[in-house]
């Protein structure tokens, strides 16, 4: 098959090495032809992606300066301007939020004609229409009295976002989404664009991948934002109707966890049409961790800031340190709030435990923080990623968690969760469990199996195998509109057999077991 | 012992309260409730089954009271940072681009202040 994979700024894939998820998953599934659309910003220099075996990579330079080109023609203007109305009205007026969809593919299709839509999203035109109608009465955003330059940055933010609706892949070429047999989207967010567009278009399905939701991201992010209540209100409005309409719109969601489901389900999000698939990490190929040390040894890693709440780590350790004298308790993390650090290290002097608490920095892998430590302990007030809890459970040391977030999911019966904020109990978990090490052994065995079990890569490759199949056999004659009937077998099985361009090296031996799979 | 009281949300909501002015959508209640550590079993000490019903109680409960507007502070982006000109209705554009008046020059008729502007 045809697989289009669709992301925004894959800096972090880009840092985990080998690709990221994205190369784990071309790597497992090298009977498929992949392509890699990627979201880019435009003043920074990409870094590479990553991923080895990939048929094309395709990158649009988005969030920084306007590309060149003129606007459109005055009588193709007035259609312009007729589509951004609707679009901003369903942005900011809570009766006609239905109209988003429609407003925001005519807009597509009216750019693929002339290119004309960065410069007509930018120019006065534009600005006057969401101006108009970001004050009219009824608008979510008259409370917070916009004014001009609101209007010029809130413009200049939706142009940006909306980028993508102009980006030249819409063709149905090998190199278009039209060619594409089916859209993964990676991440949510503007990334989806690309795919809502081609499912209008061409009627390529897509499966919508999130490893922390970006709606989620935006509605913290914006919250320090250097921007007036009227441009966020607008822009978290923008981010949420394109999440209802993706969720809306997707044949499969795949969140990473029970709780991103939730919030999916909160947006739209059809539970019919939801699979949770964890993240594979390749990290339960390795070994568990060795002997314990000596002195008995709580170990905390993570971030040092507010969130992560090292304090209640601490206040906690102060009441194991008055029952087991010989406690230690070993910080691992760089700073991520500036001053934190030094805050921590007075708490630390204050409670009298300086002399058994050792802020180590960053440790040279994660593997050989957690086997410092006879048991591994998460004080966080909000646990979004289940990464760093599944990384100590492979390690084999029992885990202790706040339940929050993902913890309890995560963690299950393998590890002790305590309430948030609550230096009692979590002083509680931890001495019982340095107390007993038969538990303390049996704890962290388990924890190791279970999560060697739920975050194994294979089973992420197996899952997205499966999925695939299961859409192509669902969508048997696109590219085809949506709502015309759908012709079974209309395309003869060689449709399908992958190398319709130049394959790489690696993927030449595999042709067989492709064709098979295809038949 | 103390009964519980009669409106347990009322307390979250006066920790809480410019959160919930400035919020724009319950979602984003929801988002800074779960961050501050309130999780299921947080809920359900303020009788809701999950923390969105919670954050859309807060949000109806509170009227939306948005910050002042003040002079344009705003940071721009750097792609809207120079403006060839105003582009805005001019009726519209008001303090922070228009010249300042001299008391003795009559106010200049609408569409023509740009250009008198521009002669001086």
């Amino acid at each position: 098959m045809r697989i289009a994979l669709l992301t925004e700024g894959t800096q972090a894939n880009a840092q985990r090495g080998e690709g990221g998820w994205c190369g784990r998953l071309v790597d497992g599934l090298p009977e498929h032809e992949f392509r890699l659309y990627r979201l880019l910003p435009a003043d920074r220099p990409a870094p590479p992606s990553g991923v080895r075996g990939l048929h094309g990579v395709h990158e649009l330079p988005m969030w920084g300066r306007r590309p060149a080109g003129r606007g459109p023609a005055p009588l193709r203007r007035r259609a312009y301007l007729k589509a951004y109305e609707e679009l901003v009205r369903a942005l900011v007026l809570p009766g006609e939020r239905a109209g988003f969809g429609p407003a925001l593919y005519r807009l597509a299709a009216l750019g693929r004609d002339d290119d004309a839509l960065p410069a007509f999203l930018a120019s006065g035109h534009a600005h006057r229409t969401l101006e108009r109608i970001w004050r009219t009465p009824g608008a979510d955003t008259a409370a917070g009295q916009p004014q001009v330059c609101d209007v010029l940055v809130a413009a200049d933010l939706l142009e940006q976002c909306l980028r993508p609706l102009s980006a030249p892949w819409y063709g149905t070429g090998p190199a278009g989404l039209g060619g594409a047999d089916l859209c993964h989207v990676v991440g949510g967010g503007p990334a989806a664009l690309p795919a809502l567009v081609a499912r209008e278009l061409h009627g390529v399905p897509f499966v919508v991948t999130e490893h922390g939701l970006h709606l989620r991201e935006q509605y913290r992010g914006y919250r320090t934002a250097p921007y007036r209540w009227p441009v966020r209100a607008l822009l978290l409005s923008f981010f949420r109707q394109l999440t209802e309409e993706t969720y809306r719109q997707a044949a499969i969601l795949t969140p990473g966890s029970a709780y991103d489901r939730q919030w999916q389900r909160q947006c739209g999000g059809d539970p019919a049409r939801t699979r949770i698939v964890h993240e594979g990490t390749p990290a339960t190929g390795r070994a568990a961790a060795g002997a314990e040390p000596a002195a008995p040894t709580l170990v905390w890693a993570g971030a040092l800031e507010p969130g992560r709440d090292p304090e209640l780590m601490l206040h906690a350790f102060a009441h194991v340190r008055a029952e087991l004298p010989d406690a230690r308790l070993t910080v691992y993390g760089e700073e991520g709030a500036p001053g934190y650090l030094a805050h921590c290290e007075a708490i630390a002097e204050r409670l009298g435990i300086a002399a058994a608490v050792e802020f180590a920095g960053r440790p040279e892998s994660l593997a050989a923080a957690w086997e410092a430590g006879s048991a591994v302990v998460f004080s966080a007030l909000a646990q979004r990623s289940p990464r760093l809890l599944a990384d100590a459970m492979l390690s084999g040391r029992a885990v202790i968690a706040t339940e929050v977030g993902v913890a309890r999911e995560v963690l299950g019966p393998t590890g002790l969760l305590v309430p948030p904020r609550s230096p009692r109990a979590l002083a509680g978990a931890c001495l019982a469990l340095l107390r007993d090490h038969e538990r303390r052994s049996r704890l962290g065995l388990a924890g190791r199996l279970r999560a060697q079990e739920r975050f194994a890569v294979e089973p992420v490759v197996g899952a997205f195998r499966e999925i695939y199949l299961e859409l192509v056999s669902r969508y048997p004659a696109f590219p085809a509109r949506p709502g015309t009937p759908a012709r079974p077998f209309a395309r003869p099985a060689e449709y399908w057999v992958a190398g319709g361009g130049t394959p790489p090296p690696a993927a030449e031996p595999v042709a067989g077991p492709a064709l098979a799979e295809a038949v | 012992m103390t009964p519980p009281p009669a409106d347990p949300v009322r307390e979250l909501l006066d920790a809480n309260r410019e959160l919930c002015e400035r919020a724009v959508h319950p979602l984003e209640i929801a988002a800074a409730l779960e961050d501050s550590g309130l999780a299921v079993d947080g809920a359900a000490r303020y009788r809701h089954a999950d923390v969105f019903g919670l954050a859309e109680e807060l949000y109806a409960r509170v009227p939306r009271r948005p910050p002042a507007p003040n002079r344009c502070r705003t940071p721009r982006p750097r792609a809207a940072r120079a403006p060839p000109r105003c582009t805005a209705p001019s009726s519209t554009c008001c303090r922070c681009c228009r010249p300042p008046r001299s008391a003795d020059r009559p106010a200049p008729r609408w569409p023509c202040w740009p250009a008198r502007a521009r002669r001086r």
